[in-house]
């Protein structure tokens, strides 16, 4: 098992949410709910790639994964 | 324009989300990891809601002896800014030119009566922050069920009302289930 995979600082914020699971006792209200809208009607869709090295522990020591054969 | 509603706690069909990722791949080569993901600003609930509200239950009762009902995950589409379609544009950060709808001209204007059976068009409520958007059926992909209970807090917009979100299902499953016939030249 790897312990961390140095993501970008981008995905790290969204994958660690705090939310716990499952969600079901409250739906966020439509009056606030803040929504940028210029930004959203300006919006496309967009391809994000991130490329990580994979490592063991802090000293980011280069490891290789065992692929099953 | 359709009609929305703050909708239930659990995932319905015709829930509609913003930023959500499609993970196009995950690979691993000498032990560097390259994740491919495509972020769509919005996303509508596809799956039939008589599926996620069983899926639903998981979480109410321990009553059920298996996990016959468990979802893996949920169907979703990509809203367009209607826009950015009529420009061809609206996947133009992929690299991708698709094609051009003229808005004044009768494409443009079949497309807003929903005439087109690849495209659902849709238009908010001036207190749902969403601009004319367009469902292109071409394009859905899916999403892990738990993904989506975790971000629902965050990144939930509204619920399309139930009458308008079963048009939208059924102009789906139509389009999903349409016979494609090769074209024949001729002899």
């Amino acid at each position: 098992m790897h312990d961390k995979l140095p993501f970008s600082k981008e995905y790290q914020s969204a994958s660690e949410t705090k939310a716990e699971v499952p969600i079901l006792s409250e739906v966020v209200p439509q009056d606030q709910i803040k929504i940028d809208t210029e930004r959203y009607r300006m919006a496309k869709p967009k391809r994000i790639i991130i490329r990580a090295e994979i490592t063991h522990d802090k000293d980011k020591k280069r490891t290789r994964t065992t692929m099953p054969r | 324009m359709i009609k929305t509603r703050k909708g239930p706690a659990r995932l319905c069909q015709g829930d509609i989300f913003r930023g959500i990722e499609f993970i196009e791949y995950v690979m691993e080569k000498a032990g560097i990891v390259e994740i491919s993901k495509i972020v769509f600003p919005l996303v509508i609930v596809l799956t039939q809601d008589c599926d996620l509200e069983q899926d639903h239950r998981r979480f109410k009762s321990s009553i059920s002896q298996d996990h016959d009902k468990w979802l893996l995950s949920v169907l979703v589409a990509p809203l367009y800014n209607v826009e950015h379609v009529y420009q061809g544009e609206h996947l133009s950060e992929l690299n991708m030119q698709m094609q051009k709808i003229n808005p004044k001209k009768t494409p443009g204007e079949y497309l807003k009566d929903n005439r087109l059976p690849r495209f659902h068009y849709l238009e908010f409520p001036g207190n749902v922050p969403i601009v004319p958007s367009v469902i292109d059926f071409k394009h859905y992909f899916s999403v892990n069920v738990n993904y989506l209970h975790r971000v629902k807090k965050t990144k939930f917009v509204c619920s399309v009302s139930s009458l308008f979100r079963e048009a939208i299902s059924q102009r789906f499953a139509s389009y999903l289930a349409r016979i494609g016939l090769p074209e024949l030249s001729n002899p």
